[in-house]
């Protein structure tokens, strides 16, 4: 202890200062001769209710109180002394010729430190004198810890209070003001482990992750930047969602210690068609429920969290499930079912299946929050809780397209071109519209019509994979859990595939007022009856039609060239306005 | 109540026992049990026969000992998980990482 003190300990800027009361001259005087030796400025005080007094006009460092004094007591001025606050680590002195231990005890009782009989010895004066200064800088080290503790915990309050900020616009990003959408996010810390993103395709799904760090605090939020990083940015690119859930595991892999990792299921709904894909990677089972609430599917845990894994053995797949309108599905975190009473019991799959199954479509989500309140009543929590409803909504009931990006082509129209050919091992690759549609954005600055220009590559991409070089039957989709055959179908035909090549020709010119985006597409496949296939489509409200009129409706123009084998769209856009 | 080792008799295995609530309280004791023992053994088995219960920060010690042990399939094993412990495991698909028994 005496090396912290030695070290931390206070070197007095000028000398010492004592106080000496006594209402003896003698006994002054002794003890001032004896105080200088020791390098003491002294002052005196003959009374009680001077030495009071001259503890307000500069605090000594040392008191010795005389005890039987007129007008004021060493008891009674000990008292006073000490009751101010910038006097208690002054160490007081009691100088005494009584011997009686009651008489003692009261001079500590009234919070003197220590006592002196008089008469006294200078070897017991300096052994009291050093036991005093000892006392006395530890407790001024006491104090400066006490001090500089409180203003590092005013300051880690301070950062996690801004971590918590950040964090909640992580969370308030996510577009859930979507009103398909309902949500819960309740911390068990400052900051969340848990989260929810949402973000919307260049294409119109809307995706979702649900994830739970593992811990709580700091660790945890940090984890959650880099999540939704990846999440956000290759989402609104349109990247297809288990390319999302191999990038997450990669970068989580590389940044976090081993140990932690962030379970999440990653959800992908298509408004349009139904079809809803999840990719759940150790949370708990996702619930989708039928308008009536029927239990309609649960989608277990199907991969280890991310993080865990080297990107070179996590492989990431999808389930699948055709969803009617008004079917809802459901995400939540370990916390909801593991949140537990006073009494000890959780609340439990069971009783969560029970509501999410068992209430009328609109009141669903409220009474799960509702009987979580009911059960958990005014135990402590233990655990971040999240949980999410989505709900399919009819095509025409669409959801708004809530894009936060720029709203103006900034950059000047320029001539440029580029084409991009890929073989049979490029066709099984990743898809390779988001990363053409980020480059339109990159050299021209197209963010604006980042969603028609995705919808009109992915039309014509698909048609030249699917139709042209597969020949997939596009009537799979219209039966009921067509879509799942069919990209099951897709997938086979793609392993085996010995020879094909697509071409994507993108070509860009100014023109007045803005500029024109030539795209061309073709491939090796079989041809088809451009006329022939233009007259079914006045007629044909099926799935396979819709994207030819859908490029014909964005485009200015769409031709067939080379037996239907070339596709040719022509995009135009204005520096004023989104198409 | 708590942790205990015990090597197998041909020296080649540490079985690690953890009774009652298998959580962050145990981290330090835990790592201590593998990482500062001077011998390192070629299998771990973490017997969870009385193990009661078990969070995401116990998946995370089991993975920080799957690291030391090599980081192979092989070299951890689970052994004797209460059902409710079974199902932790089984949503973290942690038998695609270790042997659970």
């Amino acid at each position: 202890m005496s090396a912290v003190l030695d070290r931390e300990g206070p070197a007095p800027a000028h000398a010492e200062l004592a106080l000496i009361v006594d209402d003896e001259a003698t006994n002054r005087l002794v003890l001032r001769a004896m105080l200088s030796e020791h390098g003491f400025e002294t002052v005196e005080a003959t009374t009680g209710a001077e030495a009071v007094e001259a503890c307000t006009a500069r605090t000594p460092d040392i008191i010795f109180m005389d005890v039987m004094m007129p007008i004021m007591d060493g008891y009674e001025a000990t008292q006073r002394i000490k009751a101010n606050p910038a006097n208690l680590a002054v160490p007081i002195i009691f100088l005494t010729a009584v011997t009686e231990e009651p008489q003692l005890k009261h001079c500590i009782d009234v919070g003197g430190d220590d006592f002196l009989t008089k008469p006294y010895s200078r070897i017991l004066l300096k052994a009291k004198i050093d036991a005093a200064r000892r006392s006395r800088d530890l407790h001024r080290t006491l104090l400066r810890q006490r001090n500089e503790l409180s203003l590092y915990q005013v300051q880690t309050q301070h950062d996690m209070e801004t971590a918590r900020r950040l964090l909640e616009n992580i969370n308030a990003r996510i577009h859930l003001a979507a009103r398909n959408l309902k949500y819960l996010l309740r911390p068990m810390e400052t900051l969340n482990g848990d989260i929810i993103l949402a973000a919307r395709k260049p294409s119109g799904e809307q995706c979702f992750l649900v994830g739970d760090f593992t811990g709580h605090g700091l660790p945890a939020a940090l984890g959650a930047f880099t999540a939704q990083g990846v999440f956000t940015s290759m989402a609104t690119k349109g990247f297809p969602l288990l390319e999302i859930a191999v990038e997450l595991n990669r970068k989580l892999n590389g940044l976090l210690p081993v140990g932690r990792f962030l379970s999440a299921c990653l959800i992908e709904l298509n408004h349009d068609t139904g079809l809803l894909a999840v990719c759940n990677a150790g949370m708990p089972d996702l619930v989708a429920v039928a308008p009536g609430g029927e239990l309609e599917s649960t989608f277990p845990s199907t991969h280890v969290p991310f993080g865990i894994l080297p990107p070179d053995e996590f492989r990431a797949t999808s389930t699948t499930l055709l969803m009617e309108a008004g079917d809802r599905i459901y995400a939540y975190s370990d916390g909801l079912v593991e949140a537990h009473n006073p009494e000890g019991e959780l609340y439990g799959s069971p009783r969560l299946l029970d509501k999410l199954t068992g209430t009328p479509r609109a009141a669903t989500f409220d009474a799960v929050v509702e009987s979580l309140g009911l059960h958990v009543r005014e135990a402590q929590q233990s655990d971040d809780i999240s949980f999410l409803e989505v709900e399919r909504l009819t095509e025409a009931s669409r959801v708004e397209v809530a894009d936060g990006g720029p709203q103006r082509v900034e950059k000047r129209a320029a001539r440029w071109s580029f084409e991009l050919e890929l073989d049979v091992a490029a066709l099984r690759g990743p898809d390779p519209v988001p990363a053409i549609v980020q480059t339109f954005d990159t050299v021209q600055g197209l963010a604006p019509h980042r969603t028609p220009l995705y919808a009109v590559l992915v039309e014509l991409y698909s048609n030249a994979l699917e139709h042209g070089i597969l020949q997939l039957d596009s009537g799979l989709k219209h039966r009921h859990h067509g879509f799942a055959e069919y990209y099951a179908e897709r997938q086979r035909r793609l392993e085996t595939l010995a020879d094909a090549c697509v071409v994507f020709s993108c070509r860009h010119e100014p023109v007045t007022g803005g500029g024109r985006l030539e795209l061309r597409v073709s491939h090796t496949g079989k041809g088809f009856d451009a006329a022939g296939a233009s007259r079914e489509l006045a007629t044909n409200d099926g799935y396979s039609g819709r994207g030819i009129r859908l490029i014909r409706s964005l485009c200015e123009s769409l031709e067939y060239l080379d037996g239907g084998r070339t596709a040719v769209a022509r995009y135009r856009w204005s520096a004023d306005s989104v198409a | 109540m708590g942790i205990s080792a015990m090597p197998s008799g041909d020296g080649k295995t540490l079985t690690i026992k953890i009774s009652d609530r298998f959580d962050f309280n145990l981290h330090s004791e835990l790592r201590r049990l593998y990482y500062q023992n001077e011998k390192r053994y070629q299998n771990y088995v973490v017997d969870l026969k009385d193990t009661t219960y078990m969070d995401s920060s116990a998946l995370g010690m089991l993975l920080q000992l799957r690291d030391f042990a090599g980081g192979k399939r092989e070299a951890v094993r689970i052994a004797h998980a209460q059902s409710a412990i079974k199902e932790i495991l089984a949503v973290a698909n942690f038998h695609q990482l270790m042997t659970v028994d």
